[in-house]
């Protein structure tokens, strides 16, 4: 199959004033197919909000390319309530990329549609967004990223501003306008849970560079890349019995500056199984062939013959 | 735990006079704290936790008001306490640290003298040379690396974790006895989460504290309490050992934030709860979570269900909770 969306060799590099040069992305690939939703997850600083805005275009990459085959993207933003116009009704907010798009003819069907497939009234219509639940705005921002029908969607970190009752119902509304519209999502996240739930495969990044990345239930039961690992033991489980059964790494020390990155592997200044090696190489994202998907590690954890 | 309580919150009513009514933001909350126990409260925006927590610690600002209730500390009642009294205890008995660690530390003096000031506001016969020696022991203690260097830091010079080791610090400076920690990781990274999720667990096991964890976060709640309060507008929907509520749920929406949270089972549809909490500006009929529940039946639009006992310190406010 051809990609909706493959991004090859991505940099980007940010001068800071006496700082000297922020690696935010340092030279990322990764392909999304049609229908499929690839999440990017990593923690502050690891550069996928950044990578969201070159995919977007609303940042040029200082080189690489990024290929898009689809016919339009758009994008939901974390917080509902910065990304709506605080004067604009609902049904403004949802009309307007119709407007700006000159098809203002469509406004008046298309509209209550919009807001129809997100799951609100049309009672909704004229309200402004402070009158709106934190979910319902996030709905009315979903509304607009689907207005000029696009068919990749780039959402960052769309449930995390959320209480979870209200995030379980963004999650399934947006699992369910995958399957109606055929649409391809670029999920941004933090969240590991949410992740889960939501993506057919997940990318790692850290420090700018994808550390693993693999189907997703494939990256949950075997991690191979120790920062993988690390994260996973890291994220809570709302399970008294796992919690106390779990051997939890706890990750000693800070994470390294990104103007200031450790030589060869990124990590290796955390990590518990760093060697000589990891300071003079950096390791490229190939599958090692014992761990079948592709891992940046030296000494990958390799998933013992069942 | 047969203890007897070392802190207490008794029938509190917190209300905000705004112009759009008064908001009825905390409404008949009791809880108490043994000694060495770790009691989470757990509930959504606007649940009324965090106002809870500072109704405690006597930080509650106008329009909030308490408007009936007690909180005891030794089973001395604190609310009555006139502001210098309060500010005594404060600090000293029980220390809080909220969830924006930059916000709650001054960002034009240097960290060490924050953590000074902090032993010297409630011992002015300390000298300002031995208050900096224990900022260093305090900083060293909480597991910043250098700690002689990093006191001249100020806070932007420091990452989100180690603020919120900064602050926990000052919050263990003059050895409380309650540990107030009001959602400690929430604006953090995963992995800086588990640094001071275990950070928090061994200065309570090293001080014998009783900490009283505010979140949002069931799975910080499943691996770091003994007992789960989870509140719902204002109220206790349900109470018990964490192991307990856990396992069996009683009460609907406790069920419904457990079958809300993604889990291990990866793909598939949530269960989310309908609906959005209410409006606690208006008056509330019957039972405040029945326009959201699965198991609403005409008897819940009677009157409010009291908290009552199921099993051995499981409560839940439901009329059904047998049942379920």
């Amino acid at each position: 199959m051809t990609p909706i969306l493959a991004v090859d060799g991505l940099v980007k590099h940010f001068r800071a004033e006496g700082k000297g040069v922020v690696h935010a992305v340092d030279g990322v690939s990764f392909a999304v197919d049609a229908g499929e939703t690839l999440a990017i997850v990593g923690e502050s600083g690891s550069g996928k909000s950044t990578v969201a805005r070159l995919v977007l275009g609303l940042l040029s990459p200082t080189s690489g390319t990024i290929r898009f085959t689809g016919r339009r993207v758009q994008m939901v933003f974390q917080d509902p309530y910065a990304s709506l116009d605080p004067r604009m009704t609902a049904s403004a907010i949802v009309a307007e990329p119709l407007v700006i798009a000159k098809r203002r003819s469509h406004v008046k069907t298309r509209v209550p549609e919009l807001f129809g497939m997100v799951g609100l009234g049309t009672e909704h219509m004229a309200r402004f967004p402070h009158e709106l639940s934190g979910g319902q705005r996030q709905r009315v921002g979903i509304a607009r990223a689907l207005a000029l029908e696009p068919d990749l969607v780039v959402l960052d970190e769309p449930v995390s501003a959320l209480d979870v009752s209200i995030q379980a119902q963004i999650l399934n509304l947006l699992a369910e306008l995958q399957s109606r519209l055929a649409l391809s999502y670029l999920f941004i996240a933090h969240d590991l849970a949410v992740v889960r739930h939501i993506a057919h495969r997940v990318a790692v990044m850290h420090l700018g560079r994808i550390v693993e990345s693999a189907d997703t239930a494939e990256l949950f039961a075997a991690p191979a890349h120790p920062y993988t690992q690390a994260l996973l033991s890291a994220a809570p489980v709302p399970d008294p019995e796992v919690e106390k059964a779990r051997r939890r790494i706890v990750l000693r020390g800070e994470m390294p500056r990104a103007d200031d990155p450790p030589s060869g592997c990124r990590f290796r200044t955390r990590c518990w199984r760093a060697q000589d090696r990891c300071a003079g190489d950096e390791p490229a994202l190939v599958d090692p062939g014992a761990v079948g998907h592709p891992v940046a590690c030296f000494f990958p954890e390799v998933p013992s013959p069942a | 735990m047969s203890s007897a309580p070392l802190l207490e919150v008794d029938s509190l009513r917190v209300e905000f006079k705004t112009d759009a009514g008064t908001v009825r933001a905390v409404d008949g909350v009791s809880l108490s704290l043994a000694p060495g126990e770790r009691v989470a409260v757990v509930g959504e925006s606007g649940s009324g936790k965090t106002v809870t927590a500072l109704a405690v610690m006597g930080l509650l600002e106008p329009p909030g008001n308490i408007t009936g209730g007690d909180v005891r500390l030794d089973g001395r009642s604190l609310p009555p306490l006139p502001d210098n009294e309060y500010r005594r205890i404060r600090g000293r008995d029980i220390a809080m640290v909220f969830q924006d660690p930059m916000s709650a530390l001054n960002p034009a003096i240097r960290v060490g003298a924050q953590v000074a000031e902090a032993i010297t506001v409630h011992d002015p016969s300390v000298s300002r040379a031995a208050a900096r020696r224990r900022a260093v022991e305090l900083l060293e203690r909480v597991g910043i690396a250098a700690a002689a260097q990093r006191v001249r830091d100020y806070p932007h010079q420091l990452s989100g974790g180690m603020r919120q080791r900064v602050l926990l610090a000052m919050a263990l400076a003059n050895s409380p006895r309650v540990l107030i920690a009001d959602e400690p990781t929430t604006a953090l990274d995963v992995t800086t989460q588990a640094q001071i999720l275990e950070l928090l667990d061994s200065s309570r096991a090293d001080l014998g504290l009783s900490v009283l964890l505010v979140t949002h976060d069931l799975g910080v709640v499943a691996g770091h309490a003994d007992r789960v309060v989870v509140m719902y507008a204002g109220r206790i929907v349900e109470e018990g050992g964490v192991q307990q509520v856990f396992a069996s749920p009683r009460h609907p929406y406790t069920r419904g934030l457990l079958a809300s949270v993604p889990t291990a089972n990866g793909r598939g549809s949530l269960t989310p709860i309908p609906g959005a909490p209410p409006d606690l500006s208006q008056v509330l009929v019957g039972c405040p979570f029945h326009p959201r529940c699965a198991f609403a039946e005409a008897q819940c639009l009677d009157a409010v269900p009291p908290l009552v006992e199921l099993a051995d310190g499981h409560c839940a406010a439901c009329v059904r909770a047998r049942e379920i």
